[in-house]
């Protein structure tokens, strides 16, 4: 297979104008008679779905939720990035693409990330017009603040629930459209496989969640918006029910897998209590604009915060990077929590955790105005832990957070099968391997709003898709694919249940395949998952029927995919024999403990293909081409 | 911690529900509501029983998933918060 990108030419800067009109058109009155389906409803889906239907095709939307606002994309906090330059500190589209393929430590693709800078600033006109409340400054004008790994302020903000009100206006959008009879909602609705005919994409099969009735849809092209799988280490910051079924299925059926291993660790984020531990609670990154990161100069220092004098403090990330101080990206931040607390010096009971303190702001704002910024975040961690983070520091430590990896899309956002496209976290392109704050709400609404509608018109146009009726062979067979998987699942009755061998399945890809790696780490994982599935598939139990909700026999499902997408990050890693953002191997790293890149042989994407059950992969690489920004070591000193 | 839950079950619209009574251990004070129906599931399952089922999914009190009933009170009693962030103890006790 030979992977072509689709990448256009001409100078960056007007590639896309140069593609949109290219593009082959649908006309306005043809376009009724395309059915398109969308699977998910978050920012990517719903705004995919709202504004396919507005121009006129026949969409169908789909999620798991009972209702599409209810999304993953509603917990996200600090806020969405553009390069509007409001503040006129220096911001252009130029500097938000470089600070991301910089950010992104060299590993994505340039003729993208350009777009998404460019497309930043109609998003924040179009979530305005749809009466998105984002922070204003006193004199009316939209405000911002700064996020990691950027020099410039540049990130709008709805208070601490950006995602929550980005969602509601895609909702809003998407509920006119299902009231016009334009879309189709399917809520409470699994997609549990694609459906090719004659190599294209031709529709999807369903799990109905209440009454479990297994159904077919058919259309002329599939978008997948359905988000990331981060929930692979069963503690991240996802919520629950995120999970990378519509992405394996398509894998399985063809969709290569770009970059699996790139799995973002949050560097802030409330520490594990216990073993009943279920999620991670997030701790916004726009604390670190006020927050100072620090640990005990000495190791094993248990006094209180209080108690130790500044003297006998480390602000370790101010000590290091002087010049971009406790706003580093996150890869660098979690890495050197980690550090510290390896050394000895993490604080807490488990001395897994490092301090973030409000007390220098708080004396030199006052605790009211750290109130205005903050509140809700001061509220949420206190009701979590039960201490007062405006009298003690918090005591956060990084966790799972979003995968920068997943399904391999061209420019147009196709994936290798013609017609199935992948959108928003699903998809593997714009963050390389690293993603900076507040740029994955931007890239979810820049693919939805933006990219889809021109590019999905243009493969509409120019292919030849006979009548195909849900009736075809093709969906009596991937039906019953899907039925023998969950009569499987069911019949095991073992004596482990989901939620124990999810846990196990977590800690290995957390201990082995999380903020540091190594080759032997990595071969010892990959034998440990092995086993692990041989244990799921012959000692699970599943109990109930398939014949109405089930929630056990959902998670089932998911764990199955995540098993096998556990063995192939496993394996993306290993072959990744160098260290470039998240992806942190012991054995490559500068004098200094940064990740040290091999531009020479890794500069590409790993697009994986799959070959069958319990068979190896086949690697294919996408080779990285770099005409405008110059390779160089991250520096953030 | 001990505790014991009286949960209302019911198989789907069709069938008549009733209140269920379990005794559940190994309670810490850090779980949550949902946490601790967590634990209850695990138990109901190893015992061969069907787990109650629950809507969910953030987890951190912002997607609304999270609806019980508790002790009369939808979202529970105490007011302001939600079944997944709360820690279960406050949550069955205070009316
Ligand atoms: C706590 C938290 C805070 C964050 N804060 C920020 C921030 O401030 N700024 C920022 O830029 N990013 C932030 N992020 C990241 C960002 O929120 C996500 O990357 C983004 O919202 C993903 O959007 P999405 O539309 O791709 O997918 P999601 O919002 O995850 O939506 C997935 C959709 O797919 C559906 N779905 C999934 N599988 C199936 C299936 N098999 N069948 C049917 N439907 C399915 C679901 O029902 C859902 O509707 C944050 C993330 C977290 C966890
Ligand atoms: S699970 Fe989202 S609010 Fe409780």
């Amino acid at each position: 297979m030979k992977l072509d990108a689709k990448i256009p030419s001409g100078s960056i800067s007007e590639k896309w104008s140069k593609h949109k009109f290219n593009l082959k058109l649908v006309n306005p009155a043809n376009k009724r008679k395309f059915e398109i389906i969308v699977v998910g409803s978050g920012l990517a889906g719903a705004s995919a779905a709202a504004t396919l239907a507005e121009l006129g095709y026949k969409v169908k939307c789909f999620c798991f939720q009972d209702s599409p606002r209810r999304a993953h994309s509603i917990a996200a906090q600090g806020g969405i990035n553009a390069a509007k330059n409001y503040p006129n500190d220096g911001d252009s589209v130029y500097r938000l693409f470089y600070d991301t393929i910089k950010g992104g430590d060299y590993r994505a693709r340039e003729a993208n990330v350009h777009r998404l800078a460019e497309v930043s600033v109609n998003i924040i006109d179009q979530c305005v017009a749809q009466g998105v409340p984002f922070a204003r400054e006193y004199g009316g004008h939209l405000d911002n603040r700064s996020f990691g790994g950027a020099q410039v302020s540049r990130t709008f903000y709805s208070r601490g629930m950006t995602g929550q009100q980005l969602l509601l206006g895609a909702y809003s959008a998407l509920s006119r459209q299902i009231g016009l009879g334009n879309v189709q909602m399917f809520s409470r609705t699994e997609m549990l496989d694609v459906v090719l005919v004659e190599g294209q994409t031709r529709g999807i099969i369903t799990r109905n969640l209440v009454t479990g009735a297994i159904e077919r849809h058919a259309a002329h092209a599939v978008c997948l918006a359905t988000g990331g799988y981060g929930n692979v280490f069963y503690l991240s910051t996802n919520a629950r029910g995120s999970n990378v079924t519509a992405t394996w299925r398509a894998h399985k059926k063809g969709a290569l897998f770009g970059n699996p291993c790139f799995t973002q660790i949050h560097p802030t984020c409330i520490p594990v209590s216990g073993d009943h531990q279920s999620k991670l609670t997030l701790m916004s990154e726009s604390l670190r604009n006020d927050g100072r990161v620090w640990v005990p100069k000495t190791k094993g220092d248990n006094r209180r915060p209080e108690d130790i004098p500044e003297a006998e403090r480390d602000y370790y990330l101010e000590r290091i990077y002087p010049s971009f101080g406790n706003l580093v990206p996150r890869d660098v931040a979690s890495r050197k929590a980690k550090e510290m607390c390896d050394a000895g010096r993490g604080v807490g009971a488990s001395g897994l955790a490092v301090f973030l303190d409000f007390g220098e702001a708080i004396n030199r704002l006052g605790e009211k105005a750290v109130k205005q910024k903050y509140g809700n975040l001061f509220d949420m961690y206190q009701q979590i832990t039960g201490e007062n983070p405006y009298k003690t520091p918090m005591r956060i430590y990084p966790a799972v957070h979003y995968t920068m990896g997943g399904l391999w899309v061209d420019y147009n956002l196709m994936t290798t099968i013609p017609g199935l496209y992948a959108l928003g976290e699903a998809n593997f392109s714009d963050h390389g391997a690293n993603r900076l704050g507040a740029s994955a709400l931007m890239q979810g609404l820049a693919d939805g709003y933006f990219v889809i509608p021109y590019t999905i018109g243009d493969y509409l146009a120019s292919s030849n898709l006979p009548i195909v009726k849900t009736d075809h062979p093709a969906f009596v067979e991937a039906e019953n694919q899907v039925k023998d998987r969950i009569h499987k699942l069911l019949s095991i009755k073992g004596k482990l249940t989901v939620n124990e061998i999810h846990r196990q399945l977590g800690k290995i890809m957390w201990d082995y395949c999380g903020m540091a790696r190594s080759a032997e780490g990595l071969t010892h994982a990959r034998k440990l998952i092995q086993d692990l599935k041989q244990d799921f598939w012959t000692n699970v139990n599943v109990p109930g029927s398939d014949a109405d909700l089930n929630q056990a026999l959902e998670h089932a499902g998911r764990l199955a995919d995540f098993l096998e997408l556990g063995e192939l990050m496993v394996v993306d890693a290993l072959e990744r024999n160098e260290s470039c953002g998240g992806h942190f191997r012991t054995e490559y790293q500068t004098p200094e403990n940064e990740a040290l890149r091999d531009d020479d042989n890794y500069c590409y994407v790993a697009a994986w293909e799959y070959q069958g059950d319990n068979q190896p992969e086949v690697l294919h690489k996408e080779a990285l081409v770099f005409e405008n920004v110059k390779l160089t070591q991250r520096s953030y000193k | 911690m001990k505790l014991t839950l009286k949960v209302w079950r019911q198989k789907n619209t069709q069938s008549y529900g009733r209140l269920e009574t379990y005794k559940i251990s190994n309670i810490s004070p850090d779980m949550s509501f949902l946490e601790m129906m967590d634990v209850l599931n695990e138990e109901l399952i190893r015992k061969g029983e069907e787990p109650v089922a629950f809507d969910h999914d953030c987890r951190e009190g912002v997607c609304g998933m999270c609806s019980m009933y508790i002790n009369g009170r939808a979202h529970g009693p105490k007011s302001g918060t939600t079944n997944c962030i709360c820690e279960a103890l406050k949550m069955g006790t205070l009316s």
